[in-house]
This record gives C-alpha cells, structure tokens and sequence, in this order.
C-alpha cells in the first residue's frame, strides 16, 4: 500500500484488534477468555508476537481472567505453540482433551489438534458434560468443510447440537456465523481481516451465563477491507459518475463498523465513457483515492474497470483494429507466447505469490487471456483517447 | 448522408442563422464557408454536430444564450430522403422530428456508421492542430505502412506518440537487468526489508535461551566485581603508604624552618603588592612636582611679553561687513562685458523683425510693440477672417452638388412612372380569401384525403381473392361474428378429426400388433393351447367312455395314449403357464381395440360429415358474392378485411365532409384568380403561386415609385435651405473682413500692411521677446556698475584709518584682512597661557596631599608587628611583610601534611600515622604495588568482560520486545511482494496489448494497403502538384516503409521530406481514409477548419482540388477566414464550390 498511514495501520491491524479484545475483556470483567485454535498464523515465528501476546495474557492475568486455549491446525504447524511460555492464567488443552473449572458450576471442555491435519472427527475425545453445570465445549473444526479443500476435525451441527454441551465455542473458519442457538453452536469468525480475501467488519463473540445463555457479538477489527460497486450505467458525464463515487464513499465510512476500511472499488454497468475512462484511469485513480481519503475512514486499494459499452462495433478503423486484436489474441501462437513471457517473468515473484497467482492447472491459460484482454483495451483506450 | 440545410437557431451568438447547402446532385459536393475570424465558423461546425449528437452537459457554446434556450436544426439527405430534426437541450427526448414529435435518437444515429461524436470528430474533422500533429507522427512512424495507413483512417494523428508512450510506460515498470525500472526498486525495497528481518527477528526459543543467558551472564559480573573490588582497597592502603612516607619527611623539615617565628602573626592583612604600589606612587608625586614648578615659571614669562591691540580686533568685524559687496564686484568685473553685447543684440533683433513686417525703414521698432491682449484679438479676428471665408466656399460647392443629384432623382422618377404595370387587384383578392392560411389547409386536405383515399384502395384490394377484386365495397354474405364462429368450429372439428384419425392409426397400429404376437404365441404354445387342451381331454373323455363300454386291450391302448397326450399338453401348459397368461390378456385386449377403433371409425364418420357441411356453407355463402369456394376460416378473414375496409369507406366520407368547406373556398379562390394569373386551367397551387408572384412584383414596382418620389421631394426641400443659408455666410465673411482692418489700422497707424500682418502675426510676439530681452540686459548693467563704485568707497576710507596706502581696492581689502588677524592670533595666544598657569597651581597641591597621606598609611601597617621589627619606612615594612607571608605559608603547608597523611591512612593523630609508617620503605612498598596492579589489571579485565557479556544479553534480549517492528516488516514485506506483483502484472497487460496492437496492425496494412495506397498516391500528387507521382514500399525488417517517388523518378524517405511535404502526405492519408469509409458505406460530410493556414498558395490550389474530390465521393466543407482561400478555389476547382459567407 502507497499510503504510509494506511500502511501502517494494517500492518499492526491484528495486534490492535487482539488489544481490543483484552480491552474489552477487562472492561467487562469477563470470567475466562476462550481462544478456539489458531491463535498463531502458520508462517509467524517472531519472538516478539510472543512477547506481545505474553504481555497482552499477563494484562489479562493481572486482572484476574483465565484464558483457554485449544491449538488449531496453524497452531500446529508453528513453532512458537511450544515456545511460548504462556502465563499462569492460561491452560492449553492437550489432543487428549480435558474439562477445566472455569467458576462454580461452569465447566470448559476443549480438545486441541496434534498435528496439522485432523482428517477424522475430534468429538469422540470430548468428555461427558458435567451433570448440573453449564459446559461450554471448544473445538477447531471445519465442519461440513468445503469442496476441495482439506477437512478438518469434520462433524456436523447436528452432532454437535447432540452432545449434551450448552455452548459450542468453534474455530477455524474466518467468517462469523451462528449454526445454531439451542444449545449454541457459534463460529465467531476472527478479530481483523487481513486482506481483500477476508472482508467486511471482524468480531469477538461475548457470552454471557444467567438463567439463559446469551451470545453477543463485539466488533474488534480495526481496519477492515470491503468491496464496493458503483454503477456507472446512465451517467451521462464524469460530473454524474463522479458525484455517486463520492456518494457512496461518504455513505459507506457513515456506516463504517470498524475506525476505517480499505476500498476496492468497481465501477460496473454500461457506459459509452468507458474508453475514456480506462484512458483517464490515472486521473479516476486520484479522484476516487482522494474521496476515500476525504472521508477520514476509507483509503483506496485499488480501482476496477468493469465497465460494457452498448455500442456495437461500427466501421471505424479502430474498431477494426479492436476486432483483429481480438482474433490475434485467440491464435494458440499468440497464447502460447504470452504463456511463455508470463512464465518466465513470474520467477521474479517470490514462489508463495506465484503459487497464489496459478493455483491450478488452468490458472496459467486464464491469466494469460486476461492480461492480454485487458492489455487490449488499455491499449485501444490510449488510441481511442488519442484521436479524441 | 449528407447535411442539406444547417439553421443555427439558438447556439452560440446566432439567433436563426440558415446555412444552406442546397441538394446533392452536383458533380462535386464542395461547399466553403467564408467569414472573418470570430464570424462563427467553428461555431458552425459544432453547431452541426450538436444536431447530430446533442449538446453537451456543460456547453460552452451558451454564452449567448442559455442553455436551457439552445436549439439546432437542420434537414439532412439520408439515403435520398430528405429528413428534418431539430435538436433540442433537453436530457431526454431531445432530437423532434419534422412536426415536432419526438424522435429515438436512433433516427440519426443509425445513419453515423457506429461514430461516436469523438470518432466524428477524429475522422471528419480536421483542423491545424491534426495537421500539426499528423506531420509529426509521420515523422515519427518512420514509414511505416501500416501505422502511417492506421493513423489515417482512424483519425489517429499521434499513434506513434501512443504506442512509443505505452512502450516507455511499460520500460518504466519492468525490464530485465534494469535498475531504475518500478519492479527493481520494489524488488530492492523487498531484499531490504527481508535482511531487515533477518537481521531484527528471533525465534521464541531463542528468547527463552536470552533470558537465560541472561541470567547466567549477571552471576558472573557480580562475582568479578566483587574480587576487583577487594585487590582495589589493597592497592589503594599501599599507595596511600607511598604518598604518606615523603609527606611525612616534608612535615617535619618544615616545622623546623618555622619554629624561630613563632611571634609573628598568625595572618597578615598586607598586600605585597600594594605596597609595591604605593611606593612607586610617592616616588612619581615627588617627581612631578618638581617638573611643574619648572613650567609655572617659563609660562609667567611668555604671558608677560604678549601685547594685545583692541582697536586692529575690531578691524575685522567691519572688513566681514564688506565681504558680499566685494564678491558682487569681483562676479561684475566678469560679467559686465557678456551683459552689454545681450543688449546690442536684442536691439539688432527688434529692427531685424520690424523689417520683416515691412514697416517703413525710419519706424523705431519699440513703436511697434503689441501688447498681448492685442495680439490675442488679432489672433481672434484673423482666425473668424478665415472660418467665414471657408463656409462660405463650402456652402456653394455644395449646393451645386444637390442641384445635379436632385436633376437627376427627378429623371428616375419620371422614367419609373412610365413603367408603372396597371393594378390587377391580386393583393386584395388574395388577402379577402386569407391565401396564406388558406393554402396550407388545401394541401393538408389533399394530402389528409389522398391518404384515406388510399387506405380505403388498400382495404379493397385486400378483399380480392385470386382473380377475383373489388372496385367498390361489396355486401358481406354474413356478418363477421358468425363468421369466425363457423370458422372457429370448423378449425375445431378438423383439429378434432385429425387427432381423432391420430388416435385411430394409433389402435390399428397397436391392433396389427397384438394380432401378431397373438399368432406367434399361439405358434409358440403350439399343443399347450387351450383349444388343444380342450379337444384332447374331450378325446381321453371320449376314449374313457368307448374303453369303459369295452374295456379291451386296444380301447385301453387307445385310452392310455390319450391319456398320455392329456398329460404331456398338461405338461406343456404348466410350463407355458406363463405364455398362455399372456396370450389370454393379448386376445382379450384385442377384442377391446378392436371394439374402440370401430368406435372411433363411426365418430370419424360424424365429424367428416359436420365438417363438410361447414365448407359447403362457406363455399356457398362465398360464391353469393362472386367469390371461389373459400374455407370458413378463409371466409372468416375476408369477412374481416370487407370489415376493415368499410371502416375505411366511412373513414373517406367523414374525411371528405370535413375538408369540404375548405377545398370549396381554393375552388373559388381558383375561379377568382384564373383570368388574372395568365395560366391555361391552372391548379390551386399553380394559380396561387402565379397571383402571389405577380402581387409582389406589383407591390415592389409601386413601392420603388413611391421611394424615387419621396427622393425627389426630399432633394428639392435641401436645395432651397442650402441656398438661404449662403446668402448668410457670405454676409458674415465681409463683416469679419472689416473687422480685422479697422483693428490693425488703429493699432500701428498705417506703419503696418493688414495682409502682411496676416500671414506673420506671430513676428509681434518674437518683437515682444526681444525687446523683454533688452530691457533685462540694461537692468543689469546698471546694477553692477553701482556696486562697484560703493566697494571702492568704503574700502578706501578703512585703509586710510589703518595706514594701508590707496590703490586696486581689492588688494587694500587683502592687507587690512591680514592685519585684522594677526591681532586675533595674539589675544588668543594670552588667553591660553592664563588658562595653563591656572592649572599648574591646582595640580601642585594635589600632589603635595598624596604624599602625605602614603606617609600616615605606611605608620599605621607597620603597627601589627612586634616592636622588635623595623617598619619605619616604606621599603623596611615591605621586608617585614614579606617573611612574615613566608612564615605564615609554610605553617598551612605543614597542616596541609597532616591532613593529607591522615586522610591517606585513615588514621586519627600523627603518632598513630607515625606508628603505621614505623619501618616501611619506599622500595618495598613500590614492589608491593607492582603486584597488585598486574592483579588488578586481570580482576579488571574480567569484570569488564562479564559486564560485556551481561549488556549484550541484556541487549539482545530488551530487542525482543512485544513491539510490532518485525510484525510491520513481515507486514511490509506482504506488501511489497503484492506491488510487484501488480506490477509485473501491470507491464505484462501493457506488452500483450501493446503486441497484439502491433500485430494487427501489420494486418490492418495488408487488409488496405491496396486500395488505401492507391487512393493516397492520386492525392498526394494532386496536393503535391505533381511532385511526387508514385508511392511504393518497402521491406524493413519486419515492417515495410513508404517511399515517395518525385518528378524525376528518385524514391525519397519520409525522413528526408520537407515539414510541409509530410503535412501533404497526411492529408492525403486522411481523404484516402475518407475514401475507403465512403467504399465501406459510410458518407457523412468531411469539415475542415483553415487547415491551408501553413500552405503557400500552389499548395493550397492542390489542396482545394483534394477538398473537391472528396465532395465527389462525399460532402465537403471547408471553413476558412482568407479571402484568397477562396478565390483559390473559385479558380481551381472544375466545379467551383458553393460559397456561404458567414
């Protein structure tokens, strides 16, 4: 990101959010905090995120709160799960899984991963609920899972909702959802996104025990990432598109759960200003990053293109140009030679982005096509845009 | 399509500003719009485009008008139809049709071929600018076929600029090997921030081993402090032995020196140095006082000798009283000559002017001299001397000019008069029957009329059916209810029969079926079957009774054998149990379908027979009016057209009805104006078009007779005003004249001629100046003579009372100055002498007081000592003072020993430092401490490394903190691998499209070199005026470039051709272009906007032949403010343009 305060506001966006969680735990004198796996990221082993989370535990400690941890399937794949010397306060449960007294008549049950992968069910090493308690239980899990991806301790809400537990305590998944609410089953999701894969508003789930089980959600993200849309269809000038970009950009940071948001905006629809405006992109790129930045809560990542014009392709020279163009890039030689260049110049890249860039085999064919698609037009709005 | 008629209604700074291009129809459509700059032409162009694609949100061209108010319109040749649209500036439904209505906006925009406003602009418009930079890009295509071809044709005038941009765009983010590019820098800013990491990130284990190390590192520094510490306190009581040893000799060795003083004083308030001060003071008094009475008695002497002469003093006063009357006679004494030749002058000038004047030779010419007053009212008479004189002459020629003007307005009248046409009365007949209302009305009748009229035919015709038509509207046989009910029956029981004979081939299909495997199971089943089942029981029954009756062998035989046959079709039938189940259900379900499709067959019948009855109702019913058989449906659409054109019977009726009281007005109209119009049978239009030409050229003969006589008349009435004013100037000039004589007569009395006078009345004033000159010059010369007589008077008196002998007074005025200041030097000389005598005697007795005051101070110091010391004088007490100071130092030094001696041992009293010391030397202790330093300095050398240890543990363990530094670096280095990415990704979209743009473009070339290049060389030869007659080209590596071949045959690079000629060359690109739009069926009309501007006058005659031959394939216009753009192509066209002056 080109903007220093923005830059440096995601990059300790994660920490922020988890001092907010303590913040919030603190202030509401809460009795335990439960941490359902994956408290480290896979890749992260500096000494200093342990020093950081040792403080932040120790803050918890000293006000008397007791922290539950199960390892999730990051946690087993990164060192700093077993060196870490965690505080007093804090109990880690084992593969074995266990109950803790958490106050009278409360029970925590949790189980942790042992390794990285968990193809198989973790429920049957869960413990009977203690008769007459509440028993809150804790499990990483993907559930049901999804298509191609690896399953991890998979169950299903039913399973779970049949247990006997009164609250389940989930985690893995990124997205906040609640499965079920007699007994719970919640998946809260996780405390600050971290890129344009992970948006909207992150939150910490405050449970609270009385007659009844209640499940409140506590915003905790610091910075978080949206996609927006405007519709460039039916403005008949850059004033109109302009005044809706801004429109939105205001209405969005009103609505703003979190301090601030990075934007990828999109402009969509049909416009017979799109070559103009793919040739203009730079000055659209400077007017929409100085909207977001007029709102004091929004930066702009990035500003997408999408438009469709209702034109059809006429006579004109260019459009001639347009549609041999098209012809070129669907020739296997052309292709093929784009694949090629595409190749050779992504060793540059470091191997996790490459990976990321052509995750299958296909990937290669599509991103070739792509760029030379929207090369294309880039191209001809230049030209276009030159002749007018 | 082209624009026929261009009205400007409201844009810019026209207000119903028509441009009329005509029809298409001539050999070249080439129109030029000439106007002087700011007329309005570029105004005109975008006017024409406002037409074809609407105003613009913010229009810059409603200055004048708002732009809520602003509107164009225009009739446009679209395929050979005349259209007409107006365009209003509305956001939505702005583009009206003919009679207002509104228009999709497709109705024009179908016809641009696909152009946006921007392609329009690009490809049919050119202006100096594309021009400008076409020439460059041509220059920097190098020559290029295909980008040189593609820029043309797609109005492109920098492609070059373009593509050369995209390429630097993309060089600027990635190349390989490159340093400066955005991936390098980004990829530099990574490896920093990866070593960064390296160099500030540590594992968790790692910080657990820190603290240890920690730990074990601060145990080790405690230890070595600790034995530091204890060889320091060793070293430091031996080397306080070392210090305390020679201390203590010193001690005693002085307290010996000190012990014969003990009765001087403990301290002593004396300064040394003041008393070396003050014995020096007394010595200087003594001697000054001598020098001083030394001078008192030289200086009594010299003021005695002094003579001071009062009388000379005052000299001086009075020769200051003279000194500006000498310094005016020394200026005079230079001055007076210069004065008197002034005055000979001025009088030499007077006589000079009087001459010019003409006045008599013995005139004195002072007599002359005019006042100024006089002069101004001889200015005054003279200047009305000459006004009245010119009126008066300008007055006559005038009237002498009316008079031929009004001769000749009296001719035109009367020849006008003469061909005065008699009055025929159309004005007023046209104006009783309201012509000009009247004949829209007549055409919209006819037109309303002809087209119900032509409905109606419409209507008929559809009623024929084959050869069969109608003229006039038949009775229809039934009415159309009936009709579509019967057809709607009919349609119902054909569909019916027809799903009924479906189902039927259906069964009978299904019949054959079953009666088919009926007959192969029954094959099959064979003696199993029931009907054999049944004959050979009845047999075996029969047998039984037959063997019963007789009960032989051969009845047994025969029964037994009939029993076995019972018994093996038993067999069979149980195993065919299966087959025979199914033939029974087959032959019962096909007796069922036999019995449905003979149902179905009588249904069939009955609908066969309703049907046919329908038809022949139908076909008899159609025959009723002469029409063949039809169907009922057939029947049915006819009843409805005989339906559709009775409403458009009425329709014509109702029509006519209405227009009726109209077309009877033309029709009396018609009657009226036919004997008056001169046409054989004329129609309405023919005969209203006649009248009102012939009522205008009547009423503009009239009115042309009636202006020549208001001309007349008018003329007549100046001639005779004219006149009457004359007689008055002329009297008013003689009275001037008279004027001006009597004045000059009563002035000089006839000394001076009234004309001369005229012509050189300014002499009076040059006589007037030199004469004040004259005067001024006597004055003068007066003065300095008077002053030079009163100096010499009183300067003679002063040198006689002095005794200074009479002469040239200015050399007595210089010795009675000299005399003067010598007795001034003299009273100053006796007044300095008093004054220092004065100042000897204070300064004496101040010396004499200093002195005896050092005395008393010196008597009261020596006080303090004991009586036994000499301090009488000043140099006896300064000894006394000095031991005393010694002694006094030395005692401190001997306490300082003691103190320091204690201090190092750490002890109480001397006897105890005395008993510490008892027997130690100075080389044992030294040795002592040799081998304590080499102790200490390993003690030191650990301590220093443990304490190096403990900080750099330290160190390295306070850098693991819970701050986000690495957590930001990992962070930034997620970041910085993204923006490379994008990056790479950015170039890669740049150089595909930049390759796929390159490659079809080279297409693009081979798609039109051929025809576009064929086009371009003819007008490039026209535009060249024949200087390069060929175009060819050439292969350069991948691409080919463009040669022109000149005159002489030589191919010339674009390269090495002149500015103006790559100018040409684009030109001729862009008709080519033109061209080949014009062959892909798109013709709209080509602007140019004072493109020739560069062009000397050859090329601009070329280039007005291109402009008419793109007018020959399409429409031309050509917008220019130079008059000789014009001409030029009035000249040079075969077809000269049509010209519109703005």
């Amino acid at each position: 990101m080109r903007d220093a305060a923005l830059s440096e506001r995601v990059r300790t966006a994660s920490r922020a959010a988890f001092g907010r969680l303590v913040d919030t735990a603190i202030a509401e004198a809460v009795a335990g905090l439960l941490i359902s796996g994956d408290l480290f990221d896979g890749a992260e082993r500096s000494a200093q995120t342990a020093a950081f989370l040792t403080l932040q535990l120790e803050r918890l400690r000293d006000h008397g709160i007791k922290v539950f941890c199960i390892k999730g399937n990051h946690d087993a794949e990164n060192p700093l799960t077993g060196d870490v010397a965690m505080p007093d306060n804090v109990h880690v449960f084992d593969g074995r899984g266990g109950k803790v007294q958490l106050a009278d008549g409360v029970w925590i049950h949790g189980v942790s991963f042992a390794n990285r992968h968990a193809p198989e069910s973790l429920l049957p090493k869960f413990q009977a609920p203690v008769a007459g308690a509440v028993n809150i239980a804790m499990l990483h899990t993907s559930l049901a899972g999804a298509e191609g991806h690896d399953p991890y301790a998979p169950c299903t809400v039913e399973q779970l909702t049949s247990m006997g537990f009164d609250y389940w305590a989930l985690g893995h998944v990124h997205r906040r959802q609640i499965h079920a609410e007699v007994p719970w089953v919640v998946m809260p999701g996780m405390l600050q996104g971290r890129d344009m894969g992970e948006p909207g508003p992150k939150s910490a789930t405050l449970i609270t025990l009385g007659e009844t089980i209640s499940a409140v959600e506590v915003p905790t993200s610091v910075v978080e990432f949206l996609r927006l849309s405007v519709d460039a269809t039916g403005s008949d000038s850059d004033d109109t598109l302009r005044d809706r970009m801004r429109h939105l950009l205001r209405k969005t940071a009103s609505d703003l759960t979190s301090e601030s948001a990075v934007v990828r905006l999109s402009v969509t629809g049909r416009s017979p200003r799109r070559w103009q405006m793919a040739r203009d992109r730079d000055v659209w790129v400077e007017a929409a990053t100085a909207y977001a930045r007029a709102t004091g809560r929004l930066w702009l990542e990035k500003l997408v293109f999408d438009l469709s014009d209702d034109e059809a392709r006429g006579p004109s020279a260019t459009d001639e140009l347009a549609t041999i163009m098209q012809a070129v890039r669907g020739e296997p030689g052309f292709a093929a030679a784009c694949r090629a260049e595409i190749e050779d110049i992504l060793k540059e890249l470091p191997p996790a982005r490459r990976a990321a860039l052509l995750p299958d085999e296909g990937a290669l064919d599509r991103l070739a096509d792509r760029l030379a698609t929207e090369g294309a037009e880039r191209v001809l709005a230049r030209v276009k845009g030159a002749g007018s | 399509m082209r624009i026929e008629r261009l009205c400007l209604d409201f844009f810019g700074q026209f207000t119903g500003k028509v441009l009329d291009f005509g029809p298409a129809g001539r050999a070249s459509d080439f129109h030029l719009i000439y106007g002087p700059n700011e007329a309005g032409k570029t105004t005109t162009m975008e006017g024409y485009l406002r037409l074809l694609y609407g105003f613009a949100h913010r229009e810059p061209y409603a200055f004048q008008h708002q732009r809520r108010n602003l509107q164009v319109s225009g009739t446009l040749d679209v395929g050979g139809e005349r259209r007409c649209f107006t365009r209003m500036p509305s956001q939505s439904a702005n583009l009206r049709g003919e009679a207002g209505e509104t228009l999709p906006e497709t109705a024009i925009a179908a016809h641009l071929g696909g152009l946006s406003l921007d392609d329009y602009r690009s490809l049919l418009c050119l202006d100096d600018e594309t021009i400008e930079k076409g020439g460059e890009d041509i220059a920097n295509a190098r020559g290029d076929v295909g980008r040189l071809l593609f820029s043309a044709a797609a109005g492109v005038a920098d492609l070059n600029a373009v593509l050369d941009e995209t390429r630097g765009e993309a060089g600027t983010i990635y190349k390989r090997r490159a340093s400066t590019t955005r991936v390098a820098e980004l990829k530099r800013a990574l490896a920093e921030v990866e070593s960064a990491i390296r160099e500030s990130d540590i594992s968790a284990s790692a910080w657990r081993k820190l603290k240890e190390a920690l730990r074990q590192v601060e145990e080790d520094e405690r230890e070595a402090r600790r034995a530091r510490d204890t060889l320091r306190e060793q070293q430091a009581r031996i080397a306080a032995m070392r210090r305390a040893l020679p201390n203590l000799s010193e001690h005693d060795g002085l307290r010996d020196e000190i012990a014969a003083f003990d009765d001087y004083p403990a301290s002593i308030d004396i300064n040394p140095e003041a008393l070396v001060a003050m014995l020096s003071e007394r010595g200087q008094a003594a001697a000054e006082l001598r020098r001083l009475e030394e001078r008192r008695d030289a200086t009594v002497k010299a003021r005695d000798a002094l003579v001071v002469d009062d009388e000379r003093l005052a000299l001086g006063e009075r020769l200051e009283a003279l000194d500006e009357l000498r310094s005016r006679m020394q200026t005079a004494a230079l001055d007076l000559p210069r004065r008197e030749r002034s005055h000979r002058e001025a009088l030499a000038d007077m006589a000079r002017v009087a001459a010019d004047l003409d006045a008599p030779e013995d005139c004195d010419a002072a007599t002359l001299i005019t006042s100024q007053a006089d002069i101004a009212g001889l200015e005054a008479l003279r200047d009305r001397v000459r006004e009245t004189a010119a009126a008066r002459d300008n007055g006559a020629r005038e009237v002498a000019a009316l008079k031929i003007r009004l001769a000749d307005a009296m001719k035109a009248e009367r020849a006008l008069a003469e061909v005065q046409p008699a009055a025929t009365g159309l004005s007023d007949l046209l104006g009783r029957f309201d012509a000009d209302r009247l004949a829209p009305d007549v055409s919209a009748a006819r037109q309303s009329l002809a087209s119900t009229e032509e409905a109606l035919q419409e209507a008929l015709d559809r009623l024929a059916v084959g050869s069969t038509g109608f003229a006039t509207l038949p009775e229809s046989p039934v009415d159309p209810i009936t009709a579509l009910e019967r057809a709607a029956r009919h349609d119902q029981l054909t569909q019916n029969q027809a799903l009924l004979q479906d189902r039927l081939s259906q069964l009978e299909e299904d019949i054959a079926v079953m009666t088919i495997r009926t007959a192969a199971l029954s094959a099959e089943i064979g003696v199993g079957g029931d009907e054999q089942a049944q004959a050979a029981r009845a047999e075996r029954d029969a047998l039984w009774q037959t063997h019963r009756s007789a009960l032989t062998a051969e009845t047994a035989d025969r029964f037994a054998a009939a029993m076995t046959s019972v018994d093996q079709i038993d067999a069979a039938r149980i195993a065919l149990a299966a087959g025979l189940g199914t033939l029974r259900k087959l032959t019962a379900d096909l007796a069922e379908a036999e019995a449905r499709a003979e149902a179905m067959r009588q249904k069939r019948h009955g609908l066969a027979e309703e049907i046919g009855a329908l038809l022949g109702e139908a076909e008899t019913l159609a025959a009723g009016i002469g029409l063949p058989p039809l169907s009922p449906a057939a029947l049915s659409d006819w009843v409805a057209r005989h339906a559709a054109a009775a409403e458009a019977s009425r329709r014509l009726e109702r029509c006519a009805a209405q227009h009726a009281p109209t077309r009877q007005k033309a029709e009396d109209l018609l009657q009226a104006l036919e004997p008056l119009v001169g046409l054989e049978a004329p129609d309405f239009d023919a005969a209203l078009s006649a009248a009102r030409r012939l009522a205008d050229a009547e009423r503009a003969e009239a009115e042309r007779l009636r202006t020549a006589s208001e001309k007349t008349a008018g003329l007549r009435e100046e001639v005779a005003r004219r006149q009457s004013a004359q007689t008055a100037l002329q009297a008013s000039a003689d009275e001037a004249r008279h004027a001006w004589q009597s004045r000059i007569d009563g002035l000089y009395d006839g000394k001076l001629s009234a004309d001369r006078l005229a012509e050189a009345l300014g002499h009076l004033r040059a006589l007037r100046e030199h004469d004040a000159r004259r005067l001024q010059a006597a004055r003068q010369i007066a003065t300095m003579k008077d002053d030079q007589r009163r100096f010499a008077d009183a300067i003679g008196a002063l040198g006689e009372g002095f005794g200074v002998e009479a002469g040239d007074p200015l050399e007595v005025y210089r010795r009675l100055k000299e005399s003067a200041a010598e007795a001034h030097d003299a009273k100053a000389r006796h007044r300095q002498l008093v004054t220092s005598l004065e100042e000897y005697y204070t300064r004496a007795q101040q010396l004499k007081l200093r002195v005896e005051e050092i005395d008393r101070q010196v008597g009261e110091l020596g006080a303090v000592f004991p009586k036994t010391v000499d301090t009488a004088t000043l140099e006896a007490l300064r000894a006394a003072v000095g031991r005393a100071r010694d002694v006094i130092a030395k005692r401190a030094q001997v306490a300082r020993l003691e103190r320091l001696i204690l201090d190092d041992l750490s002890l109480e009293t001397m006897s105890d430092a005395r008993a510490a010391l008892q027997g130690k030397t100075a080389a044992a202790l030294e040795a002592k401490a040799d081998t304590l330093a080499t102790d200490l300095g390993s003690a030191d050398e650990r301590l220093s490394a443990a304490t190096v240890a403990r900080a750099n543990a330290a160190r390295d363990l306070a850098a693991v903190t819970g701050g986000a530094e690495v957590a930001e670096l990992v962070a930034e280095r997620s970041t910085l691998q993204l923006q490379i990415e994008e990056a790479i990704l950015d170039y890669l979209e740049l150089q595909f499209g930049l390759r796929s743009a390159k490659e079809a473009i080279r297409r693009y070339r081979d798609t039109h070199r051929s025809q576009m290049m064929a086009a371009t060389e003819q007008a490039f030869a026209a535009l060249t005026n024949g200087a390069y007659l060929t175009l060819r080209t050439q292969a350069d590596g991948a691409s080919e470039i463009l040669l022109a071949v000149d005159r002489r045959g030589t191919p010339k690079q674009i390269g090495d051709m002149s500015k103006g000629t790559r100018f040409q060359l684009y030109l001729a690109l862009r008709a080519a272009a033109y061209e080949q739009m014009v062959s892909q069926g798109v013709q709209l009309p080509f602007f140019c906007d004072d493109v020739f501007e560069t062009f000397d006058e050859d090329r601009t005659r070329a280039a007005c032949r291109l402009m008419e031959r793109i007018g020959r394939s399409g429409q031309a216009i050509y917008l220019t403010h130079h008059r000789h753009v014009v001409e030029i192509a009035e000249q040079v066209c075969d077809e000269p343009p049509l010209i519109h002056a703005l």
